[in-house]
Order: structure tokens, then C-alpha cells, then sequence
């Protein structure tokens, strides 16, 4: 549809003129920026779901002393507005080179996904029984081990939800790519797609498109994701 | 049954236990072992808050005691100036009204997209056909990029928009929705809640999937009607999720920005203005760093005072 | 063995050294701006052809920052000593980025450009404190009115309104539900200071007073319209790139607007006309606010900052910044260029016209109008909503704007 139609005076919902050229151009526009969302939104889910799930059980399970100093820190870290936290990492990142970088970009997603990652976390690992970890103790395993083969098995269900999480908040973060990422070569698809807000109004015929696509990859991921949530609880925890 | 007063310690357990037939020569250094685990499982999580998270936040207390304004800040000497930039900000009739504003902006999301994620959550618990489908459907509000969903409300709230021509047909006048004050306020809490269901439903739907189906077999076969074994299995069973999920909403809910701002500015005349947009507007439309940072510590305050409030009712619950 | 690959390195370190000298020689030019028009990209790819072969030791990069980011962006560059050779600011942002002491003083280069002299004063003003000068106007845009010629003859409107008083009353005959007979943008951003001013200054007020009658008048003007359902409400909620859509889209029969619109009016077929800003009353002069980018110079390296003047030297030879000026659907800030322009093209003759008289915006307060300007909008919005009485509004903001002057 092209503007006219969508301000015109007589709105309709149905296109008079299927304008396909817009949807190619936003997968032309878009396509050379897919690899850097990827890469980026995946490298964040992972190092997250590392860091942050044997952190979790530990917290939990293991109690080690600070933890509450800790889990109240990565709470208050999470209340300060995103703004805030752009000018500091950014003089930081600065001065470390990391700026237009991705490992830059991936360690800014990060403030956003571990906080919250830790918390939710917690909460799912306090459903989690300790008696199998006690039972792999018993015969001898280390604490390691029993984490490897016994709680991350359990686990899975919530680790997978919370990486898919972690995998859409870059996937969708602003604010960060604005202000670390000039590098055109280096810009993620919702850079790309901002460009459709300029001075000369919104440009629908690319921001509608646009959005679809990049909204598409974050379906798939969820949908692919969510199979596993349900095989994995159908195991039963209690067994 | 069991009683979650906060995000800690879990039910006490017996602690380490350990193995207990060991050889002598292997118990020392299975003691230190066992000592220093739980801390190596946590070592890259605090390295990466001391620098990434603790920093920040630091820089942006103590800017919020500096005058830095454009000029200071490119010089880089940002003069102390105490208590004023929150004097300046308190006196401001502004900030009150942004105060206001975000309570019970987040007050009346949370409602909603809390009650509306529970549901769904309960409601998918069944099996049928097309699930996965209608999931990622439902997904799709808080997946959107936010940039296109709030010009998208934008132009649904147009005075000619779609949402004033359905209400046309239900023989309603044109609402100036964006235009009038207290109308603008409620069109971006509505689209606040249409974001923000997902995030609960989806969190919800996999804690409720946690519980065991023994337990509610158990309950059916002692005679407890659908909705008795909710309110006491699956609400009680999922207390831990739940006060997570109202804790993340209510701070990401505070921190609500690119929504607002792109629907109204923060307008007409000030009146949807949150703390987060008038924070922002402090920062880059006029550029005081200083006082910015101001606001934004204040909007901290305001989330630990509620955050406190929710636990504090929470335990007498 | 050991001898031929010392040999071999020694000589590969030699050529790479050699090479290494000689690439260094070609300074890397930074442009941060916001152009995202496609004609305006393929205009600055063009220039930067065009430079790049007359100057092959210099390298122009553009980089692009989306509209609301740049003088963000520009500052935090600046705070970590990386900024950008050149930026592209907006004019009324300049003196306020130089009093932050990130912009060179190029008053010595400028002097020795052929076109300054001839520079309309309203543009050099924008970009000058005193005898320092911190930038050169890429082009200057303003507002003029532009109208529905068949919404005109369907209404046997003959010609465009005048005075405010034709402007009234078209404007009422022009409103037929669904169209409005006027719009312009009142959003909560520098856009609905900008658009009020002509009203504001053609009328004789000053944003420094707004309590004096002048000032008065020209909110009450703008409130009559909503009030009266000529412009729509929705206009506080309104960028400019909105009002367009609705003119283009039939919406409105006219709209306040700049010569920026002029491409994308034309893409849509839309039979229009341009006619400068009504004057309160016949015979005055209208006194419009003036728009455009400036390239500024970056405190950077005596190199770079070197060829960053030759870049500026080289766009505002004559013979290229008329095509530069309309590729941007900018004026010239240079009047013989103006002038050239408003001859070829009828459509820019009123904003020619307007340029003589037309003021920079910083010349109320300097530094200090981003603040004088939020005041003003807030003001200009609670008026229209009617949240406040127009003397009540403009008091508010006149208090408002009070301390943040004395605040020096």
C-alpha cells in the first residue's frame, strides 16, 4: 500500500495495489544485516545461558556468601534507564577500541540479558530437586559433574526459555547498535530498519515490510524454541 | 506448603553434603573443592557486573551530583554542584507529573498484561491443534520491533484512525486520542499492555508447565473442581515465577522509553511524560547530563520503594 | 637458506614500510550527517567522486546518523577525542556545539572563500559569534505555504491567502469533513517552534518576550484554527513528515511547509502551488526562520582539519553548489546562487524572496535556545489542547525562559 492509501481519506485495509517492489526492496535492504543480528543475538544467548546458569544454581543451591549482595546488585543494575548506561559503556568501550565492534555490541547486550537472566533463573532453579544431585554426590561425582549431568538435563526446559530470551533482546535492542555501531558493514537489522524514520516522515513502504522480515527470524527461533520446552516437560522432573 | 518470601535462599536443605565414604588423603582436598565450587560457578558472572554493570551505574550517580551540561562535558571538568541538580528537578512541576505518570502507567500495564499472561498461560496448557502456531501468533506483539508498533499505534489512534472508526460503527464521536491529555495517557498504556502480555505469557505458560501432572491428578482424583486446583496448585506452585515476573515487568515496565516517546513525545504539553522520557528529554533536547542522571536515580528509587512494596504484600499474602 | 630469507624479509619490511609511508599520506575525511533521501544520496556520492579524483590524498567517508542522534553522537565523539572531520549540524545547534568547544574557528579560511561575502546574513549569523565563524551553510531552507490548486478552484479560491486574515478565511472555506483546511505540525520536538515562528516573527514578537502582545497574537492565531476545526487536533502529534502525508494524501488543502517536501509532493502527482507566508496585515514582509545544515569542522588534527576545509572550499565553488543546492532541495545560502535558483524554478521563487529577511534562530538566546525552544513548544502545545489559556501558556514559558537566561 502506498502512503496515500494508508492516510487517505477513504481507509481501506486492503491493498489497491499490491506494491510488491516493496517487499524486495526490503529484503534487499535488509539481507546483508541478517548475519550481523544473527551472530550477535546468538552470541548473547549463549554467553549469557554460560555465565548466568551455573551462577543461578550456585546462588541457589550452593549458597555461596555475597550472593545476596550480588543478586540485589544485578536487580538494581536492571532499574537504571538504558540512556543511562550508553554514555559510560560508550567513553569505556571507547577507550578499549570496542567501539564499532561486535564483541562490543555483544558485551553491551549482555548488561541487558544477564540481570535478567539471573533472576528468572533463580526462580526456575528453585523448582529444581536437589535429592539427584545429593544421589550423584553419593556415587562419588563432583560438584561439576552433577551440574553437567544431572541439573542442566533438568534444567533445559528453563534455560532454553531464557536463552530464547536472551537471543531476542538484541535481536530487537536500539539503543546499544545506535550508539556503538557506525560501521554501516556492521549494523543489525533494526539499525537498517530506523533509517525508515527520518526527516521526511515515516517511510511505511520499507518500515512495514522491513519489520516482517526482521520480525520473522525471531518467530522461527521462538517456535523452534518452544517445541523443546514442551518435549522437555513431558519428560516429568520426578522420576 | 511452602512459603517463598523473596528471591534468595531456596527451602533450607541439609546444605553440602558431600560424599561421605572417602579415602582420608582425598578429604582435604575435596574440603577446599568444595569450598571453592559454589564461588567458581559465580566468578565471570560478578567479573562481568564489576565491570559492565557496576561501573555504569557508579558513573551515573555520581554525574548526577555534577553540573555536566554540553559545555562541561565535552571539556571533560564537570564542577560538583551537590544537591541541585535534584533541587532543580523536584522543583520542576514537570517531574512531578512524569512522576505521576510512570505509577500509575505501571501500575495499570502491569494489571492488565499480568492478568491477560496468566490466562493464556492457563488456557494453553491444554493440548490442540495449531498451538505452536497460535503461540508464536501471540508472540508477535512483543517480537515486532517497538519502533514499528508505536507508529503503528500511532496511526491507529489518528483522529480518523481505525480505532476512532470502529467507534464510529459502535456510534461513538471521534476521540481526539492523541491530542487530549488524559486520552493520549491511556492510548499509550494501552498499547504499553498489548507489548507487554507476551512477556508474561510466555514466562507464566513455563512455570505452569513445571508442574508435575502427578499433583493435579492427585487433586482431581480427591475431588477438586478446575478452577480449586488452580488457586491451589498452580498459584501457590508458581509463586517464585510469578513474583520474577512481576519484578522484571514492573522495572522494565518503569523504564518503558521508545514507546511513549515515539507516540507522543512525552505531549501534548507534557502531560504522558515518564520519568524515563522527561529524563531523556533532559538529557539530548536540552542537554543537562547532570540533571538527567538526576532523574534517572530518582526513577531507581521509585523501583526499589515499589519493588519493596510488592514483597512487603507479598509475605503478608 | 637462512641468508635468502633475511634477505627476503629485510626486503618485504622495506616494501612495506614503503607502502605503509605512502598510504599514510591520504587523510581520511569523516562526514557525519543525515541525509537518507535517495537523491541526496546519490547527490553526495557524487560529490564525493568528484572531490576524491581532484584530491586523490583524500579520502571522504559519510557516515550516516539517523536525524535525533547527530548532535548526541557529534558530543560523545567529541568527549573521547574521535570525532568526526566534519558534521553536518543542524543551524541552530551550531553556536551551541561550539560553545562546547568541539567545532574549529575556520574564520581565517572562510574569509578567503569567494561566496562569503555573499552569503545571506541571516545564515551567516547562524554560524558566527562574533568574528569567529564555526561553519558554512550547505544550503538554507524556511516555510512557505503550500496549496491544493484544485481544492483552491474547487472553492473559486482565485489566489493563495496573503494576509492572515485571507488565510482565516480560506482555511474555513477549504474545510469540508473529512479535509482540513490547514495543517501544520505542533509536535513536541524544535519542529513546532519552527513552524510558529513565521506566525510568531512576521507579527513582531520575540521568543525573548512572549508575554508582549505580539507574541500573544500569534499563539491566539494558531488556537483560533483548532478551535475552530480548521487544523486538525491531531496536529500536536504531528512532525512534518506527517503533515505532508496528509497533504499529499488530500487530507489537508494546505500545509506550512519547506522546500525539503518538494520531491516527495511531486512523486505523488499532487497538482500544488507555493506562496510565501500570509502577513498579519498587507504590505509587511514576512520573517521566516531559517533551516538548513552546516558542514562544521571538528576540533580534530591539523591534517585533517585541513582537508576537511578544502572539502568545504571545494562544494561551495559556485559552479557546483547550485546543482549540490538543488539535489538537496535547499536554497542557497549565497545569494547570487539564490537568486539563479528562484529564476529556474518557480516553485523556490517565494523562499528566495523570504531569504532577505529571513532570521537565524539562535539570534534569540544563542546558546540557550534549545531550552527557549522547549519552553516555547510547550507552551504553543497547551494551547492548542487547551490545557491552559493562551496568556496563561506563554506566561509559563516566559517564566521558564527567564531562568534559563539568567541562569549565565
Amino acid at each position: 500500500m502506498t502512503p496515500r492509501e494508508l492516510f487517505g481519506v477513504h481507509l481501506s485495509l486492503w491493498p489497491r495495489e499490491f506494491v510488491f517492489q516493496n517487499w524486495s526492496d526490503a529484503l534487499r535492504r535488509l539481507a546483508p544485516h541478517a548475519a550481523t543480528s544473527f551472530v550477535v543475538s546468538v552470541a548473547t544467548s549463549v554467553l549469557t545461558l554460560l555465565v548466568t546458569g551455573p551462577a543461578a544454581y550456585s546462588i541457589i543451591w550452593l549458597k555461596p556468601r555475597g550472593r545476596k549482595l550480588l543478586q540485589s546488585f544485578m536487580l538494581t543494575s536492571q532499574m537504571l534507564p538504558a540512556i543511562v548506561f550508553v554514555i559510560p559503556l560508550f567513553v569505556m568501550f571507547s577507550r578499549a577500541n570496542l567501539v564499532n565492534t561486535l564483541p562490543g555490541l555483544i558485551l553491551a547486550d549482555m548488561t541487558l540479558t544477564i540481570p535478567f537472566a539471573l533472576v528468572m533463573l533463580c526462580a526456575y532453579v528453585r523448582e529444581f530437586p536437589y535429592e539427584l544431585v545429593e544421589a550423584a554426590l553419593v556415587e562419588g561425582a563432583s560438584q561439576w559433574r552433577a551440574f553437567r549431568s544431572v541439573v542442566i538435563p533438568v534444567m533445559t526446559p528453563g534455560l532454553v526459555t531464557i536463552g530464547i530470551f536472551s537471543f531476542l533482546m538484541p535481536w530487537g535492542d536500539l539503543i546499544f547498535s545506535l550508539s556503538l555501531i557506525t560501521e554501516s558493514s556492521l549494523q543489525p537489522l533494526i539499525l537498517e530498519l530506523y533509517k525508515a524514520v527520518g526527516q521526511y516522515g515515516v517511510d511505511w513502504g520499507f518500515l512495514l515490510p522491513g519489520s516482517v522480515l526482521t520480525a520473522i527470524p525471531a518467530v522461527v527461533v521462538v517456535l523452534y524454541g518452544s517445541r523443546f520446552i514442551i518435549s522437555g516437560f513431558t519428560r516429568g522432573a520426578l522420576r | 506448603m511452602q512459603t517463598v518470601t523473596q528471591i534468595g535462599d531456596a527451602k533450607d536443605r541439609p546444605g553440602l553434603s558431600g560424599p561421605v565414604n572417602l579415602a582420608p588423603q582425598k578429604r582435604g582436598a575435596v574440603r577446599w573443592q568444595r569450598w571453592f565450587t559454589p564461588y567458581s560457578f559465580v566468578l565471570p558472572i560478578v567479573l562481568f557486573t564489576a565491570l559492565f554493570l557496576a561501573y555504569p551505574v557508579i558513573y551515573s550517580v555520581a554525574l548526577s551530583f555534577r553540573d555536566a551540561t554540553i559545555d562541561t562535558f565535552v571539556g571533560g571538568d564537570m564542577p560538583f554542584n551537590g544537591l541541585a541538580n535534584y533541587q532543580q528537578s523536584l522543583s520542576n512541576s514537570t517531574f512531578w507529573r512524569a512522576l505521576l505518570n510512570t505509577v500509575l502507567f505501571t501500575f495499570f500495564s502491569i494489571l492488565f498484561q499480568f492478568t491477560i499472561g496468566f490466562l493464556l498461560a492457563l488456557f494453553f496448557q491444554n493440548e490442540f491443534p495449531l498451538k505452536n502456531a497460535l503461540i508464536a501468533l501471540l508472540l508477535v506483539p512483543w517480537l515486532a520491533p517497538i519502533l514499528t508498533a508505536a507508529n503503528t499505534f500511532k496511526g491507529l489512534f489518528n483522529e480518523v484512525g481505525p480505532i476512532n472508526q470502529i467507534g464510529h460503527l459502535l456510534g461513538l464521536s471521534n476521540l481526539p486520542w492523541l491530542a487530549d491529555p488524559q486520552l493520549a495517557f491511556i492510548a499509550t498504556i494501552v498499547a504499553n499492555i498489548w507489548i507487554g502480555f507476551p512477556f508474561n505469557f510466555i514466562l507464566l505458560y513455563a512455570g505452569m508447565r513445571a508442574v508435575p501432572l502427578e499433583v493435579y491428578e492427585a487433586a482431581k482424583l480427591d475431588g477438586a473442581s478446575y478452577w480449586k486446583q488452580v488457586s491451589h496448585i498452580t498459584i501457590p506452585m508458581l509463586k517464585p515465577v510469578t513474583v520474577a515476573v512481576l519484578m522484571l515487568g514492573t522495572i522494565y515496565t518503569v523504564k518503558v522509553f521508545d514507546l511513549v516517546w515515539i507516540m507522543t513525545g512525552g505531549g501534548p504539553g507534557n502531560s504522558t511524560h515518564l520519568l524515563s522520557t522527561y529524563a531523556y528529554q533532559t538529557g539530548f533536547s536540552v542537554f543537562n547530563f547532570g540533571q538527567a542522571a538526576a532523574i534517572a536515580t530518582v526513577m531507581v528509587l521509585l523501583i526499589v520503594s515499589l519493588n519493596l512494596l510488592q514483597l512487603t504484600l507479598q509475605r503478608k499474602a | 637458506m637462512r641468508r635468502s630469507w633475511r634477505s627476503f624479509s629485510a626486503c618485504a619490511l622495506l616494501t612495506a614500510t614503503l607502502i605503509g609511508t605512502t598510504r599514510s599520506e591520504v587523510t581520511t575525511v569523516e562526514i557525519v550527517h543525515y541525509f537518507n533521501v535517495q537523491g541526496q544520496l546519490d547527490g553526495l556520492a557524487a560529490i564525493k567522486s568528484d572531490f576524491e579524483s581532484a584530491n586523490p590524498d583524500i579520502k571522504i567517508q559519510f557516515t550516516y546518523v539517523p536525524f535525533a542522534e547527530l548532535l548526541s553522537r557529534t558530543l560523545q565523539m567529541a568527549a573521547v577525542h574521535k570525532s568526526p572531520a566534519i558534521s553536518c549540524i543542524d543551524n541552530p545547534d551550531v553556536l551551541r556545539v561550539a560553545k562546547a568547544g568541539a567545532l574549529k574557528d575556520i574564520s581565517a579560511d572562510v574569509s578567503k572563500f569567494p561566496t562569503w561575502q555573499d552569503t545571506y546574513p541571516g545564515p551567516k549569523s547562524a554560524v558566527s559569534d562574533g568574528q569567529k565563524v564555526y561553519g558554512v551553510p550547505i544550503g538554507s531552507n524556511s516555510l512557505a505555504i503550500f496549496y491544493n490548486k484544485k481544492m483552491f478552484s474547487d472553492a473559486s479560491i482565485s489566489n493563495p491567502p496573503a494576509t492572515w486574515a485571507e488565510l482565516t478565511d480560506d482555511a474555513a472555506k477549504l474545510t469540508k469533513t473529512p479535509v482540513y483546511g490547514l495543517d501544520f505540525s505542533a509536535v513536541n520536538t524544535e519542529e513546532a517552534t519552527w513552524q510558529w515562528e513565521p506566525f510568531l516573527w512576521s507579527n513582531g514578537g520575540k521568543l525573548l518576550d512572549l508575554t508582549a502582545a505580539p507574541a500573544k497574537e500569534a499563539l491566539q492565531f494558531w488556537t483560533d484554527f483548532v478551535q475552530k476545526g480548521s487544523v486538525s487536533r491531531d496536529a500536536v502529534n504531528w512532525n512534518q513528515g506527517d503533515v505532508a502525508n496528509q497533504f499529499i494524501s488530500g487530507r489537508a488543502a494546505m500545509m506550512v511547509m519547506g522546500p525539503w517536501m518538494l520531491g516527495q509532493v511531486h512523486k505523488s502527482g499532487l497538482d500544488f502551488g507555493v506562496s510565501p507566508i500570509p502577513v498579519p496585515k498587507a504590505g509587511m514582509k514576512p520573517v521566516v526562520p531559517l533551516g538548513g545544515e552546516v558542514w562544521c569542522v571538528s576540533k580534530t588534527d591539523e591534517k585533517t582539519e585541513a582537508a576537511a576545509v578544502k572539502f568545504i572550499a571545494f562544494v561551495q565553488d559556485p559552479a557546483r553548489l547550485e546543482k549540490i543546492c538543488n539535489t538537496f532541495n535547499y536554497i542557497s545560502s549565497v545569494k547570487s546562487v539564490a537568486v539563479k535558483q528562484g529564476q529556474a524554478n518557480p516553485e523556490l521563487q517565494p523562499f528566495v524572496l523570504q531569504m532577505d529577511t529571513a532570521r537565524a534562530r539562535p539570534e534569540e538566546g544563542g546558546a540557550n535556545y534549545p531550552a527557549i525552544s522547549l519552553a516555547a513548544r510547550t507552551a504553543i502545545q497547551k494551547a492548542l489542547t487547551g490545557q491552559s489559556s493562551v496568556d496563561a501558556a506563554l506566561s509559563e514559558a516566559a517564566e521558564k525562559i527567564k531562568a534559563v537566561v539568567e541562569k549565565k
